[in-house]
């Protein structure tokens, strides 16, 4: 029977115990950057990347972007992407860090215009919205609007719109209607003819006038003032009651 | 006694008018393994025609080949989609058979759990037989995130033959997985056919037909290839009438497209069916070879949709953006696949090789779309909102796509803005 030597045991020991360091290690590396990311609300594979990518500065400026936007209860998906964007497009630093904070400050306008809550969808739609040129007081009129149902896609239809060259203002009345007749949606079939009609050499202001006419008139008519919470809000509002503040 | 069964129930009695039924279905089964669900931005509309040649095979008869002729229009729209189709065959002039198909569904709800309402309505005209037509209703209830998903559903159907008038329930679910070129989908259905309508609304009818199918399927799009299977199983009970009390059956069908130029394509499809007596069409086994043909990639091209923005000249102090003019010969649609999956689908030059996608929702990593006909798709996980997206024909610069309002991407380029409801 072949018995090991005490020096052998330990031998044995030692390599078992060296083996499992070194597979165990970076697994334990992994896991712990993998909590990293996580708690940073990155995912580990985009965490990858921008450690790849990013230097020191830039990455301490996309973190500080990332706790800004937790403390005011935003999405940081959208730092992040802006971040990649960046990288992939092969942009300086500098730029990366202009463009993460120019999207973190559109998140808070978009937040403070869809208060009293938003969700993701919404607040990403909101800051394309801002960044087309749409006020913010057009997203203050889309919440009271549909205070329970996403505004996501009227955000996005507005940012569109405007972007296409519609006045904001315009622009802002045509999706407002739409929304009060119950034409939702109609809202992707207004972008679209309008921007037809806009390639065909009509004006946009034109264009939106006559293609929100043609929508509306087949849709119901508006029930008169604001229903729902927003009848309730508007109703405390202006007996100066309290209102909800954004989580 | 028992009474015999109805009609309505009864296998066809003509040889030839089985084996023309079957070609028909052999297009039918081909065209439909394609995906037919749609939602999208914009309007979509796609026609097909297939002519070619089945040989078929079926128990205690001769082989025989038939020729066959299809034809199937689509059109998907934000949240609906419509499908026609019709297919004939002839073995002769006193053997033929023909088959009408509509359908439509339409989506509610949410992007991640949308509920569907779907009709259907099949007419199957075999010489020397009464005209078989089934229409029905269904509902499903959709669940997905990211590249799994599945569905629940419920529907009810009638089945005519000449006199014979007959109810149908179904049940069904699916669970699904899938990537941006593949897809696999475990699906169970049970089906009961009552006859005897009268019996139906007051009682279970006397004679029944009640099948539970297993079905697993996989669909692989490669650049040049296509090719999707089905295999499953059928067990089924009759109640009431003659003939065989229960039987398993199998089935198991693999269809292949290679596409030789954007408008034409060779289809080549191998498998058996097991009968369905609802429809009256029999069990048989057949191999059948087609060209298929998309009108839509035989006429001129146009560019799709409006340049947006106004041309803007290029920006930026760095040259880090190539994309700022959109590129107006693409444009891009969101159409949704089975399960609520999203499909991007970009219609691009007819001579382009390669077509490129990035967008917030792929990380702006590159993602190589496959050629499908006339245009270039890809399955990607789309929440509902907005997202920027990029498009990049045979390497060339990075662009909006032609049909999107490009904005400002901060790195002094643009991209397109695409809504997705």
């Amino acid at each position: 029977m072949t018995r090991c030597l005490p020096n052998e045991r330990i031998a044995v020991r030692l390599t078992a115990l060296l083996l499992f360091v070194l597979l165990a290690a970076p697994a334990a590396a992994q896991r712990v950057a993998d909590a990293q990311a996580s708690v940073a609300g990155i995912a580990p594979a985009a965490e990858a990347r921008l450690a790849a990518a990013l230097d020191g500065a830039t990455r301490d400026s996309l973190d500080a972007a990332i706790l800004e936007a937790r403390r005011r209860g935003l999405p940081a998906g959208p730092l992040v992407a802006k971040a990649l964007e960046g990288v992939e497009k092969g942009a300086p630093a500098e730029r990366i860090q202009t463009a993460v904070r120019a999207m973190l400050k559109r998140l808070e306008a978009a937040g403070e215009g869809l208060a009293p809550w938003a969700s993701d969808a919404e607040l990403v739609a909101g800051a394309d919205a801002i960044a087309a040129g749409v006020p913010r007081a057009a997203l203050r009129e889309l919440r009271k609007m549909s205070p329970r149902r996403s505004t996501a896609t009227a955000l996005g239809v507005l940012a569109q719109l405007v972007t296409s060259g519609v006045d904001p203002a315009k622009a802002t009345d045509a999706v407002k209607t739409l929304l009060q007749r119950g034409g939702q949606h109609q809202l992707l079939t207004l972008e679209r003819t309008v921007n037809g009609d806009i390639a065909q050499g009509l004006s946009p202001d034109k264009a939106i006038d006559m293609r929100a006419r043609t929508l509306i008139t087949g849709l119901p008519l508006a029930p008169q003032g604001p229903v729902g919470e927003a009848a309730i809000g508007d109703a405390m509002n202006q007996s100066g009651g309290p209102t909800r503040a954004r989580p | 006694m028992t009474p015999s069964r109805p009609a309505l129930l009864r296998p066809l009695a003509p040889d030839h008018a089985r084996r023309a039924a079957s070609a028909v279905l052999v297009v039918s089964l081909a065209a439909s393994l394609a995906p037919a669900t749609a939602l999208g931005a914009q309007g979509a509309t796609s026609t097909t025609l297939d002519g070619g040649a089945a040989l078929l095979s079926q128990d205690n008869t001769e082989r025989v080949v038939a020729p066959t002729l299809g034809v199937d229009w689509r059109r998907d729209a934000v949240r609906s989609t419509l499908r026609a189709s019709a297919a004939g065959s002839a073995v002769s002039s006193e053997r033929w058979a023909v088959q009408g198909l509509g359908a439509g569904s339409w989506f509610f709800g949410t992007a991640y759990a949308p509920r569907e309402f779907g009709t259907t309505l099949s007419l199957l005209r075999l010489i020397g037989v009464p005209t078989a037509v089934t229409g029905g209703l269904l509902a499903r209830q959709h669940l997905s995130r990211g590249d799994v998903g599945g569905w629940l559903g419920a529907g009810v159907a009638f089945a005519a033959r000449g006199p014979d008038l007959g109810t149908v329930a179904s049940l069904e679910g699916a669970v699904w997985r899938g990537g941006p070129n593949w897809r696999t989908t475990f699906f169970v259905s049970t089906v009961t056919a009552g006859v005897d309508s009268a019996r139906t609304v007051l009682s279970l009818p006397a004679t029944r037909f009640s099948a539970l199918d297993v079905v697993g399927g996989a669909e692989w799009r490669l650049p040049h290839l296509e090719l999707a299977g089905n295999l499953g199983l059928r067990s089924s009970r009759w109640r009431g009438g003659d003939g065989v009390p229960s039987s398993i059956a199998a089935l198991a069908l693999a269809t292949a497209v290679v596409p030789l130029r954007p408008a034409l394509s060779v289809v080549l499809s191998a498998g058996n069916q097991y009968a369905d007596p609802i429809r009256g069409t029999p069990a048989v086994r057949h191999v059948a070879l087609s060209l298929r043909i998309r009108p839509s990639a035989l006429r001129p091209q146009r560019p799709q949709g409006p340049p947006a923005g106004g041309g803007l000249p290029v920006g930026g102090d760095n040259g880090v953006s190539a994309g700022t003019e959109p590129a107006a010969a693409t444009s891009l649609l969101v159409v949704a696949g089975e399960g609520g999956a999203r499909i991007l689908r970009v219609t691009a030059p007819r001579n382009a090789r390669r077509v490129e996608l990035r967008a917030s929702a792929t990380g702006w990593q590159s993602l190589e779309l496959l050629r499908r006909g006339d245009h270039w798709e890809a399955i990607i996980a789309l929440e509902p909102g907005t997202h920027r997206v990029m498009l990049r024909v045979d390497g060339g610069p990075w662009l909006p796509p032609g049909n999107l309002p490009a904005v400002d991407d901060d790195f002094g380029g643009r991209v397109g803005l695409l809504v997705v409801p």
